[in-house]
């Protein structure tokens, strides 16, 4: 897996046809996203992050949508990397079953695996250690905050220990403060993980601040517009090389507002 | 980060100082209605075949209950439990076979458009009028009374189960779609959790229903035992205080009825919270 690239896209094209109207949301994209990297894609409004992410993860998608080109995870198509589990996928709402405690949840991609019961419970227990849920075990997904939801639902994408891990928007919901909170950790359990991340957002500074590599898209029917590298040194904070994490803002900022005329 | 606290002890505890003042209010108001009924009926010299006196009721209840009759005697409450269990019976059919349509139809917009039409029917016939055909299709036996409580419950259960699948949330569907495409996994772990607070709440709806059924069957069909025939036969030979007591005793087990799957409601939604989904 090391020399594999985690993902790889070439001239992917994406087009809803149906009720007599032709849509086309993505045209020729092409990237690479090296294995144990953090990348994020940004992209005005409605430009077809959402479509592409699904197509990444192996979401089935409506009838009317036709795609072309070439999506490989390590070299695989996105259903077999799913089948062989490579892929977790956070989604922008925490999406936590309420009948089963924290605890339960993360085991639950687990007990449809097939994995034994010793088996998962040791997993659960370590990935509650490493999220520090360990006393947040047996709580319903009603009695944590927002960001505890999408901690849990990030254990949960962890379990069985997929290479890559998918997120589209996972913090969307959140409020400034646990915005920057949940960042934070997620760049913590990246680290200590070193799994691939590819997080979908519509915030600069989340892209710049978490990521090793920003994909800008265009408007509909996107492509991409401009990636950036983001040489900023971990663990980031917003004082250490302020300047310089100001810089790529600015730089995301100016692409993003060409890429969206 | 913690945004509520766990909920503590248990939920019928809860309140129990108000319930009793509730129940207290009750049996005053139900005492006082009496006592204006027994007032007005002797006031007016209203008929007994018209309308009979609560002190009628309690005489009709010590002959009936409480005084010795041959061994073949069956009182009006032997014949109303007898209604009860093939209410039951029919409630229970009902349930099974109306989930497994419901869940069949929420897969198959085709078999939707085919049987949902001929389902349809069925609620608009009343069951007096569609009892005489089906009887002369299956007899007029102890099936047919038990089909005859089916169709006129069946239905609402159809629509809920369908519905309740169809309104399962797209993300939670696509998470699971992930972990395994086999069908058989979404529903263990997805569609059978979401269908409990919805089946739980329809069956309240119908446990009345399927005893009126079970008495309005019972009239045209020569099924005996049952209390609705035997409210018939009474209301033909003017013992009306039996028919008063009788649709009295009905509707307690109707009540009755209804309070056990209210309880077992409220304890199975608050203990394991099946089909709720809790986004951000």
């Amino acid at each position: 897996m090391e020399n594999l690239k985690a993902v790889s896209i070439k001239k992917l094209s994406a087009t809803f046809d149906g009720n007599g109207k032709h849509l086309q949301v993505l045209n020729n994209v092409n990237f690479s996203i090296k294995n144990g990297s953090f990348t994020s894609i940004i992209g005005p409004s409605g430009c077809g992050k959402s479509t592409l992410f699904r197509l990444i993860s192996g979401l089935p998608t409506k009838d009317s949508c036709k795609i072309d080109g070439k999506i490989r995870i390590y070299g695989k198509k996105p259903l077999t990397a799913c089948s062989d589990k490579d892929i977790g996928l956070i989604l922008q709402t925490p999406t936590l079953l309420e009948w089963r405690n924290v605890a339960q949840n993360m085991k639950l991609p687990l007990e449809i695996m097939g994995y034994s019961s010793d088996n998962s419970n040791k997993k659960v227990k370590n990935l509650l250690k490493l999220l520090e849920l360990e006393e947040f075990e047996k709580y319903r997904p009603s009695e944590l905050s927002g960001g505890m939801q999408q901690k849990v639902s990030i254990g949960r994408a962890l379990a069985y220990n997929p290479e890559l891990l998918l997120m589209d928007e996972p913090f969307c919901a959140l409020d400034e403060i646990n915005r920057r909170r949940m960042n934070n950790e997620i760049i913590n359990i990246w680290e200590k993980t070193k799994k691939t991340i590819l997080f979908i957002t519509h915030s600069i500074e989340e892209a710049v601040y978490l990521s090793q590599k920003v994909i800008i898209l265009t408007n509909k029917p996107s492509t991409i517009h401009k990636i950036i590298n983001i040489d900023l040194p971990y663990p980031r904070s917003e004082e250490q090389d302020s300047s310089k994490y100001f810089k790529y803002i600015k730089e995301v900022r100016g692409c993003l507002d060409e890429a969206s005329h | 980060m913690l945004i509520s606290k766990r909920p503590t002890g248990l939920f019928f505890l809860v309140n129990m100082k108000k319930q009793i003042k509730n129940i207290l209010i009750t049996i005053t108001i139900i005492v006082i209605m009496l006592i204006l009924w027994e007032l007005l009926i002797t006031h007016f010299h209203i008929p007994k075949r018209i309308a009979p006196k609560p002190s009628d009721l309690i005489d009709f209840i010590q002959k009936e209950f409480f005084t010795s009759h041959s061994t073949k005697y069956q009182t009006i409450l032997t014949k109303s439990l007898y209604s009860l269990k093939d209410a039951l019976i029919g409630f229970t059919l009902a349930l099974i076979i109306g989930s497994g349509l419901g869940i069949l139809l929420s897969q198959n917009k085709t078999i939707y458009s085919l049987l949902f039409p001929f389902l349809f029917l069925t609620q608009l016939i009343p069951i007096p009028a569609l009892a005489p055909v089906l009887a002369a299709i299956l007899g007029y036996g102890y099936s047919t009374k038990i089909l005859l409580i089916v169709l006129f419950t069946i239905f609402p259960i159809i629509i809920t189960m369908r519905n309740t699948i169809l309104n399962i949330p797209e993300n939670y569907k696509q998470l699971l779609h992930t972990y395994t495409q086999k069908p058989i996994i979404l529903f263990k772990y997805l569609i059978l959790p979401s269908l409990v607070p919805p089946l739980l709440s329809i069956m309240k709806i119908i446990c009345s229903a399927s005893i009126v059924a079970t008495i309005i069957t019972e009239l045209p069909l020569s099924v005996k035992g049952g209390i609705g025939k035997d409210i018939y036969n009474s209301f033909n030979n003017q013992i009306i205080a039996r028919v008063w007591v009788s649709v009295i005793l009905i509707s307690l087990i109707s009540l009755i009825f209804f309070k056990l799957l209210s309880y077992l409601e409220k304890y199975i939604n608050t203990k394991y919270k099946y089909g709720k989904f809790k986004s951000c």
